[in-house]
């Protein structure tokens, strides 16, 4: 009797309660500024209540009063008693139905007196006020250690049993996590390839990303793994805005490195809208929100434009950004703290697989000017070997051998010093000039010998420690006497000359082989040009100028080196 | 035998003519010596040189051209050359032989010693100067060689002829074995023969596959019969 009539008012309380005060299922709380005594608080009295959105309670450092009607779910027969599940920023202690449920730190009407609560907090219901249905929960508040002007302080109202809610929250923090490892190995991987990398610019950016990207996610769970007291709660919203700006600074900077972007303006293009936007733009998710939609944007721009450009590797980041975009549109202000990781995980991987193929052409690269700079080599032994010059020469030894040995022991000198340098000099990518003026001059020897008169090699103004490629004026010696014939003694000329004009400064050597007789001025019959042209290419990259001609005096060879 | 040495290099050329010099002793024609082959024309012009040896840097295409004019004249050629790799094709011009360098006096000997007697390797084109320019007969296209005082006709299989300075001797010298001389005035393929025909006055002829009868040279048809019953 005495237990049905307790039900009954109960009932008829959590009734009345259920008609005055606005539900959270609707988004809707009732607060009161003024710190009001217990007993009237709780007495459904409605004087001096506002309603306001759920999401927007912001009563200053109170104390002050809250109440709200939370809906408590069917549940099986025998299922565990249901728990509340609140986040508050904020100290709060709590009433259910009338009845005290616990608080969370200590409510206080100054900073001194108030114990800060934690940020997340469950409460058990009691077992006899748990039935399903609607019940009220009244709350006093005090937040003397915000800090900051949030929009809403009430995060999450919420009934259900106790490990299922333990789950959202994980699950909320699941996909963050997941990432992490991930994350953070990809970023120690980027980073320790910058020294061996050419491409270090894009390698420590792309590592550096990776970075902030872990600690993004870090810093979002930081809230699920920590449960820190509520004044750190901004704290770590600071943190995680200024990483979430990082990130979007550093994804379209990234993307404009590893395609090697013309334009550097480019770079700090979305740095600067989203900084602009960030200005006006309230509350911190929608400023998360517009910086990581403008990163994507400009970095979307600029891998189309890359892609324009037949950069390789772009259809590739621009399928991840294209899930980005996607993912962003679909859910702009959550962005940040759940698609972005789904996101920003496979854009990641895209950018990781577009540098390692990038990485993978540079070797190539790589190889094959290794390759390269050994047919260059062999080209150069195979011509000291040339059946017509080696020949010839062994022909011209035999003639001294018969006839004067001592002739014939100078000519062995002449030739072993010519094959001497050959063999030293044919792997280098330059020699010092000298050392190329010396087997020229060993070479002139041994066809002076061959020839029976004497030759020269005059230079003027020439830095001799200045680098040529191997084999240089050779060559050009070479295609001379390959398209003349030196029957008297001859003279050629090498002038070299520093110009020092514009912003580097470039050597100049003109090469002057004089007429003889026969077949008249050539450049050589092809191979010992295109030889010159590969060796200069190896020595001087895209920096080197070749021009040659008949003069009167005989064929002139300019080259132009930088200095 | 008149000798003509084309070397443009002096030490090479030394070389060359002093051991040719050594080979034919003293009492032999004055040894020429030209640096190209340019200035050798005026002189192989005058078809009073035997055997020109000719250095030539054969490594371009331009070194073929100036073989294949100098073994479309009447005289033998010998190669001498330090592009060895190209010994096949100058022989296949119709070189008497290819000497590489650098070589030995006995190499040399040996190669002047194979004048007047057979090539080192038989030829297989016979380069003839025609109109300006040298063409190249396939010795396959040629039925039957007909001499013509100094010069040699090549009969060709397909109709019309082809003048060679070279005389028959001197063709005989480089043509593989199955070449005959059947008659002061013929060469003849063996393979080509069908069968031997006495003809009136106890003259003998041959006919060719083709049709063709030549006639045989009394001193030389013993010889003929033991090739044709080999």
């Amino acid at each position: 009797m005495m237990s049905s009539t307790l039900l009954a008012g109960v009932l008829a309380l959590s009734l009345s309660a259920s008609a005055a005060v606005p539900s959270v299922k609707e988004g809707q709380v009732q607060v009161h500024a003024d710190d009001l005594p217990l007993e009237v608080a709780l007495s459904g009295d409605t004087h001096g209540w506002r309603t306001v959105d759920r999401l927007e309670v912001n009563e200053g450092t109170g104390p002050f009063w809250l109440r709200t009607q939370v809906e408590v779910p069917a549940r099986e027969a025998g299922a565990p008693t249901p728990a509340l599940a609140l986040s508050m920023l904020g100290s709060w202690e709590a009433w259910w139905d009338g009845s005290p449920l616990g608080r969370n730190g200590q409510v206080g009407r100054t900073s001194a007196e108030e114990v800060p609560g934690r940020i997340d907090a469950q409460l058990p219901l009691p077992p006899e006020l748990s039935a399903p249905g609607p019940h009220v929960l009244t709350m006093r508040v005090s937040a003397h250690r915000l800090g900051f002007q949030p929009v809403g302080t009430l995060h999450r109202v919420q009934v259900g049993e106790a490990v299922a809610l333990a789950q959202t929250r994980m699950f909320g923090l699941l996909p963050a996590l997941c990432s992490l490892g991930a994350l953070v190995l990809m970023g120690l991987y980027h980073l320790a390839r910058v020294r061996l990398t050419r491409d270090a610019l894009a390698t420590l950016l792309l590592g550096v990303l990776c970075l902030c990207a872990a600690t993004l996610v870090l810093l979002e769970a930081w809230r699920g793994i920590a449960n820190y007291l509520y004044p750190l709660h901004p704290v770590r919203l600071r943190l995680l805005a200024g990483t979430v700006l990082a990130v979007a600074a550093l994804l379209p900077a990234t993307v404009h490195a590893a395609f090697g972007e013309p334009r550097r303006w480019l770079r700090w293009m979305g740095l600067g809208f989203g900084l602009l936007s960030l200005a006006f733009v309230p509350g911190f998710d929608n400023k998360q929100g517009v910086a990581l939609g403008t990163s994507l944007v400009v970095s979307a721009l600029l891998v189309v434009r890359a892609r324009r450009r037949g950069e390789p590797g772009a259809w590739g980041a621009l399928a991840g950004l294209v899930f980005s975009v996607a993912l962003y549109l679909f859910e702009p202000w959550g962005f940040s703290d759940r698609g972005f990781f789904l996101a920003f995980g496979g854009l990641l991987l895209w950018l990781t697989v577009v540098h390692a193929q990038q990485q993978r052409r540079q070797q190539e690269r790589l190889e094959s000017a290794t390759r390269a700079a050994e047919r260059l080599q062999l080209e150069l032994l195979k011509r000291s070997l040339q059946p017509h010059f080696l020949m010839n020469t062994l022909g011209a030894l035999s003639e001294w051998v018969e006839t004067q040995p001592a002739q014939a022991v100078r000519f062995i000198e002449a030739l072993g010093t010519v094959y001497r340098h050959l063999l030293a000099v044919s792997g280098e990518r330059t020699i010092p000039l000298s050392r190329e003026l010396e087997l020229c001059r060993a070479h002139l020897d041994v066809m002076g010998c061959r020839q029976g008169t004497a030759f020269r090699l005059k230079t003027e103004g020439v830095d001799l420690d200045a680098p040529v490629p191997p084999a240089l004026l050779h060559t050009l010696l070479e295609n001379a006497f390959s398209h003349n014939r030196y029957v008297s003694p001859h003279t050629f000329r090498l002038q070299g000359s520093l110009v020092t004009e514009g912003a580097q400064p470039r050597r100049h050597y003109a090469f002057l082989a004089p007429l003889g007789t026969g077949k008249g001025p050539g450049g050589g019959d092809g191979t010992g040009s295109r030889y010159l042209r590969a060796r200069l290419e190896e020595a001087f990259p895209g920096a080197w100028g070749l021009q040659d001609g008949p003069t009167e005096e005989g064929w002139m060879t300019r080259v132009e080196v930088p200095a | 035998m008149r000798l003509l040495i084309v070397e443009d290099e002096p030490l090479a050329a030394r070389r060359l003519a002093r051991l040719c010099e050594q080979w034919l002793g003293p009492g032999a024609p004055p040894l020429r010596v030209c640096a190209s082959l340019d200035e050798a024309r005026a002189q192989l012009a005058g078809r009073d040189v035997d055997v020109l040896l000719l250095d030539l840097n054969l490594s371009g295409e331009d070194g073929f051209t100036l073989l294949a004019e100098a073994t479309a004249g009447a005289f033998l050629t010998v190669v001498v050359s330090a592009n060895t790799d190209q010994a096949l094709r100058a022989f296949e011009l119709g070189v008497l032989d290819f000497v590489p360098k650098p070589y030995t006096p006995e190499r040399l000997a040996l190669a002047l010693g194979r004048v007047g007697s057979r090539a080192a390797t038989p030829l297989r084109t016979l380069a003839v100067r025609k109109g300006g320019g040298v063409v190249l007969v396939p010795l396959d296209s040629v039925a039957y060689i007909q001499g013509a005082g100094d010069y040699a006709e090549l009969v060709l299989r397909e109709g019309g002829t082809e003048l060679s300075e070279k005389s028959l001797e001197r063709l005989e010298q480089l043509l593989p074995a199955d070449f005959f001389r059947i008659h002061r005035s013929y060469l003849v393929r063996v393979t080509d023969i069908r069968e031997l025909v006495a003809s009136e006055g106890s003259r003998t002829s041959v006919d060719l596959r083709d049709g063709t009868r030549l006639p045989v040279g009394r001193s030389r048809l013993p010889l003929l019969r033991k090739r044709l019953e080999a």
